[in-house]
């Protein structure tokens, strides 16, 4: 990691002397600003992940979701098809992989809703007009480090299992990638806010 | 010797003939398919756990899955395993492993592909048949997994691992 980004790092972590962080916030740059802003919202909705309710059983997709929808689409509903396949979310889990240099969990967060199982070609044929919400989404969420050089699409599909299509029908989820070092495995986190037995 | 075995003789000739031709060292090869031919003997290990925030720790019978220490699964402090179990993937022929909370697992593989990998539709359905999860298909190879989470089971969440094996 370049010596800037790990001082950035602590700085954004607050682990740097009350001097140099003195130091460190005079000679920021508009680039750093990004940076930090970007990761600022990374790190909440990473928390909104981590972080568990007071119950027993922790409602992890209700919380992100919930993440979501404030911080990314307050006007309209978040996307309510989605189709994997042409969605780039092998990208953005590559692109979050930097976050466990630092102790964060690699995660990309999207949710589908409603898509009636009897009428999958009609909502693959809609999904057009989904994808500027799963792009608004994943702006939010990608990180503003590129990634690595050495990561390239080959490596990235030998790594883990691909989630080429998914139907929640009338229940509610998250998809996102948990990466480790040597794989990425897909994660489909069901709500059960709205769905019982 | 008759017109018709003379005939029948040339005609077996000629069959030699050509067949040493086609097999001549000069003569290209047939190509090789691109790849091995796809293995039809593939399964899914589904691990049943349970993710609760009582104490316990992570089961050790659930083997070395370092997911589990990271967000959001780090969020429970305890994993236990709840089952086990490997289910036959095969075209046009669905299984099903009831789960713990009274749900069916469905599985049927949808294609086999070369280098042992294989696209595979899961899907869950209630007790009364209704179905919960209509459809997840995803494309992995022999050892990779994917994780279906978030369903409520006794107090905790299940979590279920699911692999494919070969």
């Amino acid at each position: 990691m370049p010596p800037r980004d790990r001082i950035l790092m602590e700085y954004f972590d607050g682990e740097l002397s009350s001097g140099a962080t003195d130091d460190v916030r005079r000679l920021l740059e508009p680039g750093d600003e990004r940076l930090l802003a970007e990761w600022t919202q990374i790190g909440d909705v990473v928390r909104a992940i981590a972080e568990p309710g007071d119950g027993e059983s922790c409602d992890v997709a209700g919380r992100l979701m919930e993440k979501i929808h404030a911080e990314v689409a307050p006007d309209r509903p978040v996307t309510h098809a989605l189709y994997l396949g042409r969605f780039p979310w092998r990208r953005i889990a590559r692109a979050f992989a930097p976050l466990a240099a630092f102790g964060a969990a690699a995660a990309v967060a999207l949710t589908a809703l409603s898509m009636r199982p009897d009428s999958a070609p009609a909502n693959r044929a809609g999904r057009a007009s989904s994808e500027p919400d799963i792009a608004r989404v994943a702006s939010v969420l990608r990180p503003a480090s590129p990634p690595s050089a050495s990561a390239n699409d080959d490596e990235l599909s030998q790594s883990g299992a691909a989630i080429e299509q998914l139907d929640l029908g009338a229940a509610e989820g998250v998809l996102f990638v948990v990466a480790t070092d040597h794989d990425e495995m897909p994660v489909v986190w069901l709500s059960e806010g709205s769905a019982s037995l | 010797m008759k017109r018709r075995t003379v005939a029948l003789l040339v005609a077996i000739s000629l069959a030699s003939v050509v067949a040493r031709a086609e097999n001549a060292p000069g003569k290209a090869p047939q190509k090789e398919p691109a790849h091995a031919a796809p293995n039809l003997n593939f399964g899914v290990e589904v691990v049943v756990l349970q993710a609760t925030n009582r104490e316990g720790g992570i089961d050790p019978r659930i083997g070395h899955m370092p997911e589990l220490g990271k967000p959001p699964f780090s969020a429970f402090k305890t994993y236990t395993l709840l089952e086990r179990v490997r289910l036959p993937l095969a075209l046009g022929a669905p299984r099903t492993f009831v789960l713990p909370n009274g749900r069916s697992l469905r599985t049927i593989l949808i294609d086999a592909l070369p280098n042992d990998t294989v696209r595979f539709s899961a899907s869950i359905d209630r007790p009364d048949g209704k179905v919960f999860l209509p459809l997840l298909e995803v494309k992995a190879k022999v050892g990779q997994s994917f994780v279906v989470a978030g369903q409520r089971h006794d107090g905790g969440t299940l979590v279920l691992v699911i692999r494919v094996v070969s």
